[in-house]
């Protein structure tokens, strides 16, 4: 398995991990994950420290989870993205959708 | 028991000799002072018996040159002396000598006199031989002290050199401490530290450090979030401490921008985050139990994360501090050591004469550790220098079946292998994004006739995902080749894959390359962002890009 999620000790942030590649083969996994969110308002994490590769299926993942949580995610936030990760959110324009890190 | 008789005259010699030796006793009789001396060493006599009035060296001359010999030990000296002789028997004493006897000898009292002075020897060996074994003992333990000592100074050697955003105070109550002040650099420029506090003082508490210290540093260095490195931390902990040992613990990391912390607090003094202006912002407080305590299933790994303004400070303290008694009888607490911190306008220098000369009128009764970080970028990112490009060309063609289309992920393993030539590794990411656009392209549209305006909606993005998945398993023939050249004198890499589907029509080429938003999407305009060139050749078929490796991988 290499996605990850945990819950902040408040229980306001959520916060998921994704180790190595984040690609379209984890569509479903990355929805699950995010649907364990219930009704209460969190701060949404995506933590790339380990995020090595990403490929166009999983920006659009992001873009799903910020359309399906609507306003139960109070921000999503993209934080620990390496440089070469960083260049392709920029390519494709997040940082005008997400608040990164 | 040895006994050596000295004396000049023959008939006492006799005398007394045969007298111990009746005793049962070793006797040796020597006839002059000079000899005693020479046969000190080899005959060792545990009581000496002296005759004061000798030709020669004179009986107390003697006495002080064999009391010398004999060292620490007690060797009891009983002199020869006529009753009357008062004067010599007086000097006799004051040059060491134990007791007396005078002729005519009479065995009941002489053995009585040598058993009662041997008891006093045996008591003086036996103590001696207990000195030396302490002496060994105390150099032994000094030398594994030293041991210890140096071990633990290199278990903490990997802390970072001073930081301009750190600044820290020490004062431990003994050479080892339980007070553990960590701090390591991750791949990313994170700062991360590890402040702790294990039960106890001295040696049995220091020993926690070293695994503490060794997983720390690794885990950073591997970029672990707080969640996996707390973890860890009580795992082994909880392995290796007896049960009434724990580490109390702050466990904090500090994003490379410096406006992003995390933190799990398991049982320590709560750190106080303060504003950019100087007041108080908030205390971390301990959600948590000590590391050490908890088996792995009930350990609660949960952090506290949360963005601050830069310019914010964190106060980290041990309780040593804390609970300092001040001349009122108040303890200090926390707000008392940020007013110590404003006094002296956080410099630490006056800060540690400041508690130092507290100290001195007080028995410091804990370890004492304070430390403050300040909220700025980290500037720990190692910046890399560009690693020189391989100049050995190479090509490689992978050719896949359906069969094998299902089961491999080429690019993944093209890029494991890339990793390995000189200069590609920065490129890694980008590279792969692209190939990985290229690849799933070709798979997608080309074989497996995909729509990707599926992916537009919500609910479709879901979809086109499980149908790709149901075309590709329903797939029965078709294949894709995978050309790479890398060409050194382009300083590029050529990316070709070819597939068997119909290829694109002329007038797709042309929107595809002018990356119509709406039915490509994202994918290709991270191609058309990512490569050099992109074109299509053999009516469609085969898509060919290059990447520039002297492109800059940082955007």
């Amino acid at each position: 398995m290499n996605l990850f999620t945990e819950y902040s000790s408040d229980r306001k942030q959520f916060t998921i991990r994704v180790k190595g590649k984040f690609d379209f083969s984890m569509v479903q996994e990355f929805r699950q994950a995010y649907s364990e969110i219930g009704n209460e308002p969190v701060n949404i994490v995506i933590d790339f420290r380990e995020t090595e590769y990403i490929d166009s299926a999983a920006l659009g993942m992001l873009l799903n989870m910020r359309k399906a949580l609507g306003t139960s995610a109070k921000s999503i936030q993209l934080i620990n993205c390496r440089s070469e990760i960083r260049n392709i959110l920029d390519i494709s324009r997040f940082d005008k959708l997400f608040q990164i890190d | 028991m040895r006994v050596l008789i000295v004396d000049d005259q023959s008939i006492i010699r006799h005398e007394l000799g045969t007298m111990v030796a009746q005793f049962g006793y070793t006797p040796l009789t020597v006839d002059s002072g000079l000899e005693a001396i020479e046969v000190y060493p080899e005959f060792n006599p545990d009581i000496v018996l002296l005759d004061v009035i000798m030709p020669g060296l004179k009986g107390y001359e003697v006495a002080v040159e064999l009391k010398k010999l004999a060292g620490h030990v007690h060797l009891p000296i009983i002199f020869i002396t006529a009753l009357d002789d008062k004067r010599s028997l007086l000097r006799g004493f004051e040059a060491g000598g134990d007791d007396f006897i005078s002729k005519p000898f009479d065995p009941l009292i002489l053995s009585a006199k040598l058993r009662a002075h041997m008891r006093t020897r045996s008591l003086s060996q036996s103590l001696e031989e207990k000195n030396k074994r302490l002496a060994y003992f105390n150099s032994r333990t000094e030398r594994e002290y030293r041991i210890v000592q140096h071990i633990f100074s290199n278990a903490l050697d990997k802390n970072l050199p001073k930081l301009n955003q750190l600044q820290s105070l020490f004062l431990p109550q003994s050479e080892f401490n339980g007070d553990v002040f960590l701090t390591a650099c991750g791949p990313l420029g994170n700062l991360y530290l590890f402040f702790g506090d294990f039960t106890g003082h001295g040696l049995a508490a220091a020993i926690g450090t070293l695994p503490t210290s060794q997983t720390f540093f690794t885990m950073a260095s591997r970029g672990s979030s707080i969640t996996e490195i707390v973890s860890e931390l009580n795992k082994r902990l909880q392995q290796l401490l007896p049960e009434d040992m724990f580490c109390a613990a702050v466990v904090m990391e500090l994003s490379a921008s410096g406006e992003r912390i995390s933190y799990w607090n398991g049982g320590m003094t709560p750190p106080a985050l303060i504003d950019p202006d100087g007041g108080l912002h908030n205390y971390l407080t301990p959600q948590h139990v000590a590391l050490g305590i908890l088996e792995n299933e009930q350990f609660d790994s949960g952090i506290t994360s949360f963005a601050v303004e830069l310019g914010s400070k964190v106060i980290l303290t041990t309780d040593g501090l804390t609970e300092f008694v001040e001349p009122s009888g108040k303890m200090m607490g926390m707000d008392g050591v940020i007013n110590l911190l404003e006094r002296h306008s956080y410099s630490f220098d006056k800060i540690k004469e400041d508690i130092c000369d507290r100290l001195e009128n007080h028995q410091q009764k804990d370890d004492i550790t304070l430390a403050v970080l300040d909220c700025v970028p980290t500037q720990l990112n190692v910046s890399h220098t560009p690693e020189a490009l391989s100049t050995m060309p190479f090509e490689l063609r992978v050719h896949l079946n359906v069969e094998q289309i299902r089961s491999h992920d080429p690019v993944t393993r093209i890029l494991r292998a890339f990793k390995a030539v000189e200069g590609f590794r920065a490129h890694a990411t980008a590279i792969f994004t692209l190939m990985s656009e290229v690849y799933v392209n070709a798979i997608d549209h080309g074989l497996l006739g995909m729509d990707s305006s599926l992916k537009n909606s919500y609910e479709g993005f879901e979809k086109y995902y499980l149908e790709r998945e149901k075309r590709l398993d329903n797939l029965r023939e078709g294949h894709v080749e995978i050309n790479v050249n890398y060409v050194p004198e382009d300083k590029k890499i050529y990316f070709e894959v070819t597939d068997s589907g119909e290829g694109l029509t002329s007038l797709q080429q042309n929107e595809a390359i002018e990356f119509s938003e709406l039915s490509y999407g994202r994918g290709l305009s991270l191609i058309k962002e990512l490569a050099a060139n992109v074109e299509w050749l053999n009516e469609g078929k085969t898509i060919r890009v290059s990447y520039d490796l002297a492109r800059s991988t940082t955007g």
